[in-house]
């Protein structure tokens, strides 16, 4: 007679063995094993309760390329096997969960601490758009935004056929509507607040005209990524977006038919800003030369003389406008240019520091240093 | 006579330091309102400005998103049967 392989002593192990597997897989009973990566973190609600089946994004800092995308598991737990100096990371949680999506900018590879992202509950908004006819627009981008000191875009959505998007938001959000890939101008609601109820807003879009540009330095040269900006009027402001020149400095941007107004900067603060308007019926092409400044550097501090980083825009006496907000270094330092006659303006990024401001200073050649100190807010 | 010239001379002293205490007190209104007026509407200007550079910096997270999109509907695609 053949003696049966499976003896009694072997069947008990093999069930242990079984038993043991089924209960790694349950934590707090056995070993839960969460998933590994070079860069792992945990998604939850903000009592801490891990959100499952969550995306989540994993972004090279400098090129905004897409890495790796991953899910979380049933804790909330979630792991990329690559891991690139500087990053961004995006969670999504999943459709229906009533959260909405979690960003983390300009993070760098550190020790290998669990990342924690927290989910923020959002609030229902429906938003209809209609062009300048009155009709409903289908196929608009709706996108909400939050700013601050990292502004980000939390959705984007289009409309359907009726013309309506939905979407969650926070509590405070500035809306944006894109129809200027319908020949409309852009309309933004800014700062609305938003409740637990549905939200509804109506925005109607004002038909655009197109207008295109070079802008370029004294010589004529083309100049690349300046900064064009559209908006209309000074007393009923409304702001219709902006456009990037190319490396030779054209650029083209929708802007109000009637009158419009243009804002040129330099993000890098190397020529002076320009403002301009555009009358009604007025050219579609025309070229702007920027002008360069005088070279300033600013140094930002505290009253204890610590380093402070911060945003510094620069007043122009002559072009009457405002520059882009430069962002000093760690050190608290930044390179920029003024006109004869400017003044400014600097906000501390971090902590509770009153903003520093200098008015009508006259250009000081022999003095190209200036030091900024912030006060403490009481 | 002495006493007549002094009694005009610190009358015209008397008018001279009035006249120019008035114009001081008339034009200074004039002078520092614009400043004040000025200062508040650039500081008006510099928000709206700030708030647009705060929406054109959001710009890089849409662009984000929009390639997420993406390759979400290309994982999807590749996924069915």
């Amino acid at each position: 007679m053949r003696e049966s392989i499976l003896t009694p002593g072997k069947a008990a192990l093999l069930m242990l063995g079984i038993g043991t597997a089924a209960l790694m897989g349950v934590p707090g009973v056995g070993t839960y094993l969460p998933p590994s990566g070079a860069l792992s973190g945990t998604y939850m609600d903000e009592a801490g309760n891990g959100l499952e089946n969550a995306t989540v994004a994993l972004y090279h800092a400098e090129d905004l390329a897409l890495v790796e995308i991953t899910h979380t598991d049933q804790h909330g737990r979630f792991a990329f096997q690559q891991a690139p100096w500087s990053y961004h990371l995006f969670a999504r949680p999943a459709a229906k969960s009533g959260y909405l999506g979690t960003w983390a900018l300009a993070r760098e590879r550190g020790p290998s601490y669990g990342l924690e992202l927290v989910a923020e509950q959002g609030h229902p908004v429906e938003v209809s758009v209609l062009d300048s006819q009155g009709e409903p627009m289908g196929g608009v981008e709706v996108r909400a935004y939050r700013t601050g000191d990292s502004p980000t875009v939390l959705v984007r959505t289009v409309t359907n056929k009726e013309g309506q998007a939905y979407l969650l938001c926070p509590a405070q959000v500035h809306l944006g509507v894109f129809g200027t890939t319908r020949g409309h101008l852009n309309s933004w609601l800014i700062d609305e607040s938003v409740g637990a109820e549905r939200n509804t807003f109506e925005v109607q879009l004002q038909a655009a005209r197109e207008f295109s540009g070079r802008v370029v330095d004294e010589q004529g040269q083309g100049l690349e990524n300046i900064l064009v900006s559209s908006s209309r009027g000074a007393e009923e402001w409304a702001w219709h977006g902006y456009a990037r020149t190319s490396e030779s400095g054209f650029f083209t941007l929708e802007v109000a038919r009637e009158e419009a107004r243009l804002r040129i900067v330099d993000p890098d603060l190397a020529y002076l800003p320009l403002e301009t308007g555009l009358p009604a019926g007025s050219s579609s092409f025309r070229t702007f030369a920027l002008t360069p400044g005088r070279p300033l550097e600013i140094e930002c501090k505290d009253v204890g003389n610590a380093e402070v980083v911060s945003r510094v825009w620069f007043w122009s006496d002559e072009a009457g406008a405002w520059s882009w907000g430069g962002r000093t270094s760690s050190q608290g330092l930044l390179e920029a240019s003024v006109s004869d006659g400017f003044s400014i303006h600097a906000e501390a990024v971090f902590g509770p520091l009153d903003p520093t401001e200098l008015w009508n200073r006259a250009y000081d050649p022999a003095r190209t240093r200036l030091e900024l100190t912030h006060l403490t807010s009481p | 006579m002495i006493t007549k010239t002094r009694h005009s001379a610190l009358a015209r002293v008397l008018a001279t330091s009035l006249a120019l205490a008035c114009l001081w007190l008339g034009a200074r209104p004039l002078f520092a309102a614009p400043d004040a007026e000025e200062r508040s509407e650039r500081r008006r200007s510099l928000q709206r400005i700030q708030l647009e550079q705060e929406l054109i910096l959001a710009e890089r997270t849409a662009l984000m998103l929009g390639e997420l999109e993406q390759a979400l509907v290309t994982l999807r695609e590749e996924s069915r049967p």
